[in-house]
């Protein structure tokens, strides 16, 4: 008899609870699931990596301390905790707004001029993220085809893996994207 | 599916390629889920290399919160022998085979072997054995009831406080046995019990409050 594994949605509401009985143990635990998506994020909107890692410590305790506020019907863990980083980013760069504000830098974020780009660093961190979440096997096939630009046929030949399993891989790691990403991961 | 995804990547023969364009044009339902398919592959195709590439970010500090338990409290065992001694045990080994070398790659022993027992009246006569490893535990039961199509039974790490940590879920069939192999998330010794529950499948994740089988988690 092969155990049923629990499914992910599952697991990420049990993690919910654990948070919002802010158990410390279960924001650990979701910094190792998400810290590298909300940090790359923060690096990317703040363009500085000393800002970065204060306002990741920031995303993470708020996380922490007010885990009440999340709820699961609106979308997963991941996206709660990027739409945190993104509120947290833009008052950090309100705060260093020089006056008066020069309308064409990147500050311009604050007022919500360049919104676009904070919803594109977004939608790239959250696809990273969900990455994350799948199995090595799947994620290494899309490394490999998306990053690095290898047919399936060369990665089969550079992994020794024969092509019928990397095609396997391919087709359940993209669903696997494709359902996550439509369950708002 | 596979030709949707080769033909997405783009790795179909124009032949082949030209063959499943006649088919999506005739299958609204090969139509749907080759779209469903597309906005994944061009997101991909798009994400930025710092994206597939990222960075450690920085050590977490939880201000106030205790230290995290130790992954695993029992110490590292090594294995220190002279070359000789050492050659000699290859050798050994070597001549006992493969047979040796399948059952250990079927499934290593645990170092640390605990008794399951039947909690209430709902399997009384069911058992189970908990074997921990280093990093993984294998859960063996027996005589449980098979479960039905809206219920699984779960295993947890449970705490005197009541803390409960869910290791995993799995289901029983009519030889009412199941055998697990699960990674170890935290250190079982800082919990009381291995508890086994009977779940419905309502949604909740929380413990049903119906326990089956329990065993403290140090011998």
């Amino acid at each position: 008899m092969q155990p049923h594994v629990a499914s992910g949605d599952r697991a990420e509401r049990r993690l919910a609870k654990r948070l919002a009985r802010r158990d410390p143990d279960a924001v650990r635990e979701l910094y190792a699931m998400h810290g590298r998506a909300t940090f790359g994020f923060l690096v990317g909107m703040l363009r500085d990596r000393a800002a970065a890692e204060d306002v990741q410590q920031q995303v993470f305790l708020e996380a922490w301390q007010r885990a009440e506020r999340y709820d699961p019907e609106r979308g997963g863990l991941l996206g709660w905790l990027l739409a945190i980083a993104r509120s947290r980013a833009i008052d950090h760069l309100r705060r260093r707004v020089p006056e008066p504000r020069d309308p064409s830098s990147a500050v311009a974020l604050a007022d919500g001029a360049d919104d676009g780009r904070a919803d594109e660093l977004l939608e790239q961190w959250q696809l990273a993220g969900v990455l994350g979440e799948l199995p090595a096997g799947e994620s290494d096939v899309l490394k490999r085809r998306f990053y690095l630009g290898q047919s399936q046929t060369e990665i089969a030949e550079a992994t020794g893996v024969p092509l019928g399993t990397v095609k396997t891989r391919m087709v359940r790691g993209l669903t696997r994207m494709r359902d996550l990403l439509e369950d708002g991961q | 599916m596979n030709d949707a995804v080769d033909y997405l990547l783009g790795e179909l023969d124009p032949e082949r390629a030209a063959s499943f364009e006649r088919s999506l044009a005739s299958d609204a339902k090969l139509r749907a889920e080759v779209e469903r398919l597309r906005p994944v592959v061009t997101r991909l195709e798009h994400l930025p290399a710092e994206a597939w590439d990222a960075g450690e970010p920085p050590p977490l500090v939880l201000p106030g919160a205790p230290a995290p338990a130790p992954a695993s409290r029992r110490p590292q065992r090594r294995l220190v022998l002279r070359p000789l001694v050492a050659g000699l045990c290859a050798l050994a080994l070597l001549g006992v085979g493969g047979a040796i070398g399948a059952l250990l790659d079927r499934d290593p022993e645990p170092s640390t072997q605990l008794a399951l027992r039947p909690v209430g009246d709902l399997d009384p006569a069911a058992s189970g054995r908990v074997g921990l490893g280093d990093d993984r535990l294998t859960v063996r039961v027996s005589g449980l009831q098979p479960n039905g199509d809206d219920q699984f039974y779960e295993l947890w790490l449970l705490g005197d406080e009541q803390e409960l940590i869910g290791l995993g879920s799995f289901r029983v069939g009519e030889d009412g046995t199941a055998t697990l192999r699960l990674p170890l998330p935290v250190d079982p010794e800082a919990f009381r019990y291995f508890d086994i529950s009977l779940e419905p499948g309502d949604g909740d994740p929380g413990h049903s409050g119906v326990s089956v089988l329990r065993g403290p988690t140090q011998s």
